[in-house]
């Protein structure tokens, strides 16, 4: 099946701290690379971290209650990210609360952005209470980040019950901070382990990487470039959205888990 | 692990992600069901209170707890009176 | 050129405009003017029209003790322009708690206010929960249920097509009053001076009752159709 266009995707994790804003971001240049439309929200209404990862902070003009409260329209609130053709952000507003905002007015702010975008990728806040409700409302698709650790994947298992039972999809996975090392020694849970205990479909593994933190400090996230462990992660999740068939990266060269990660993805219905 | 704990009958340690992975499944089982402890004392006690009505049970022994794939399981060790009571 | 400021957001609006299910919620959440009131709403519903809202059912929340009928009407009024059905009118206490509601039940008779120019029957087409309070001069009929901590304060009949749990007073402004439910048990009936206290009975089962006021008690009865 074709998903429609725009493709409305939600980036939630339950527990915060996980990596969400940072992957959702990421995932964003990485599609824009790829020549794709994609307009990036921020959704945690009352705090702010969008802007400052992608290092778009000094250009918030207009955020996203000035689109709700009808001062502007949801194209105006759009900050084009001068690196990246294609690439658009929209900031949350730090003096408001995630009462301000209802799931009718983030389902209509994604209406109005439709006729521009491929994509609109929504990062929630952190939790399960209305924050997290208003950034579901409009998902046609939603992803769901989580770190292989025992506290983190509770709360995904939690979320993804909430993400049911809203109507949407069963969420995507995207397992982060992998950390081969600890894997290697059985000092980390496994790919297999989490897929084993949350039952839903992997969209893809990115392996812990330092170079993250540089980025954020300067504000330029790891997918503007080509390299980088993390950073092939994440273009790899962005050709799978568009549909393609990407085989996991091994999480170590010396490792032996190439050929076990390579039948975790099941083929694309249409075929690709 | 040495040849004196496995004389000893002592279990190899596990790696702790796979601590982590079984904590998990236990844990998940019950978050999945929505049953508060509460809830699984008073199925304990309702279970008692109607098997013992059938037969003589060790109700200090009666456990009922949550399986993998959201089945709850009563273990009920039947008593030394056991066999089916005449009323 | 100078880096671009961010601009100051808009203040809230004073008329909150909430989807619940497939219900519209018009909340009144802070006291202004009729006509910004009327302004802000009709702005918003013009600039959010949209399949959400062509006929849809609304409530209308208006604030503070007893229902301003005038506004509600006019409110009502924007309400239609927009194409949505409004199917009630309730008035919130905002921030009042439960234990003040039932001192206001021991008020001296004499403060009730006269009929006003808005008596005629008050028709709430929905359920009432806690912390939701309809005042009225005249009759009000609910369509649904008075859960435990709402409130209906009428001053002729109050009749409740569901089960009254909640707080009611009838009979304030006029005489002659009764209290209908299809489910008569409120946390405490008021008829003119009358009060009392439905008994807790779990094992009640709901008959339709009506509550009268007769020498100063509460005479209660089944509620039929006489033959």
């Amino acid at each position: 099946m074709i998903p429609a266009t725009p493709r409305i995707i939600t980036v939630t994790s339950g527990k915060g701290g996980v990596g969400k804003t940072t992957t959702t971001a990421n995932i964003g240049v990485a599609l824009a690379r790829r020549g794709r439309r994609v307009a990036v929200i921020d959704a945690d209404i009352g705090l702010r971290n969008l802007d400052v990862v992608m290092g778009l902070e000094n250009r918030v003009v207009y955020n996203l209650i000035h689109v709700v409260r009808g001062a502007v329209d949801a194209e105006r609130a759009l900050i084009r990210d001068k690196r990246v053709p294609g690439l658009m952000m929209m900031a949350a507003d730090q003096h408001s609360d995630k009462d301000d905002v209802s799931p009718e007015e983030m389902r209509e702010v994604c209406e109005a952005l439709r006729a521009h975008v491929d994509y609109v990728l929504i990062d929630s806040p952190a939790g399960i209470e209305q924050g997290f409700r208003n950034a579901l409302a409009p998902a046609d698709e939603v992803i769901l980040v989580t770190t292989p650790e025992v506290s983190s994947v509770r709360d995904a298992d939690r979320v993804i019950g909430l993400v049911e039972a809203a109507g949407k999809p069963p969420p995507r996975l995207i397992l982060n901070r992998v950390k081969a090392d600890l894997v290697a020694r059985g000092d980390m849970m496994t790919t297999e382990d989490v897929l084993d205990i949350l039952r839903i479909d992997l969209l893809g593994v990115v392996p812990d990487d330092t170079a993250i933190i540089a980025a954020t400090n300067r504000g330029e996230p790891v997918a503007l470039g080509d390299g980088g462990r993390a950073g092939r992660a994440f273009h790899n999740i962005a050709a799978r959205l568009d549909g393609e068939h990407v085989d996991v990266l091994p999480l170590d060269n010396h490792s032996g888990f190439f050929g076990r990660l390579s039948g975790l993805f099941r083929a694309d219905g249409d075929g690709r | 692990m040495s040849l004196l704990d496995r004389l000893m009958g002592r279990e190899p340690a596990k790696a702790s992600g796979t601590v982590a992975r079984e904590r998990l499944k236990f844990v998940l089982e019950y978050d999945r069901a929505r049953l508060t402890p509460a809830q699984l004392e008073t199925i304990r006690d309702e279970i008692i209170a109607v098997i013992s009505r059938h037969v003589d049970i060790a109700d200090g022994q009666v456990d009922v707890k949550l399986e993998q794939g959201g089945r709850l399981i009563a273990e009920i060790p039947l008593g030394r009176g056991a066999g089916a009571r005449t009323r | 050129m100078s880096a671009p400021r961010e601009q100051p957001v808009p203040p809230k609006p004073p008329v909150a405009v909430k989807g619940r299910g497939r219900d519209v919620w018009i909340s009144v959440v802070e006291d202004a003017p009729a006509e910004v009131l009327i302004t802000s709403l009709r702005e918003q519903l013009a600039r959010r029209a949209g399949a959400f809202f062509v006929g849809a059912p609304v409530t209308l929340e208006l604030r503070g003790d007893a229902l301003d009928m005038a506004l509600g009407v006019r409110l009502g009024g924007v309400i239609e322009a927009a194409g949505m059905r409004l199917t009630a009118v309730v008035a919130t206490d905002a921030g009042q708690p439960l234990t003040n509601a039932q001192e206001r039940g021991g008020r001296d008779a004499a403060a009730v206010p006269p009929p006003g120019d808005a008596a005629g029957a008050l028709f709430v087409a929905r359920s009432l929960r806690s912390g939701q309070r309809v005042a009225h001069d005249g009759d009000i009929v609910v369509l649904g249920d008075v859960n435990p901590g709402a409130e209906v304060v009428a001053g002729g009949s109050v009749i409740v097509w569901g089960r009254l749990r909640g707080l009611v007073e009838a009979g304030r402004a006029t005489d002659g009053a009764a209290v209908c439910a299809l489910d008569l048990a409120p946390t405490q009936l008021r008829i003119g001076s009358a009060i009392a206290r439905a008994p807790e009975d779990p094992e009640r089962v709901p008959v339709p009752e009506v509550a009268r006021a007769s020498d100063g008690r509460i005479m209660v009865e089944s509620w039929r159709h006489s033959a």
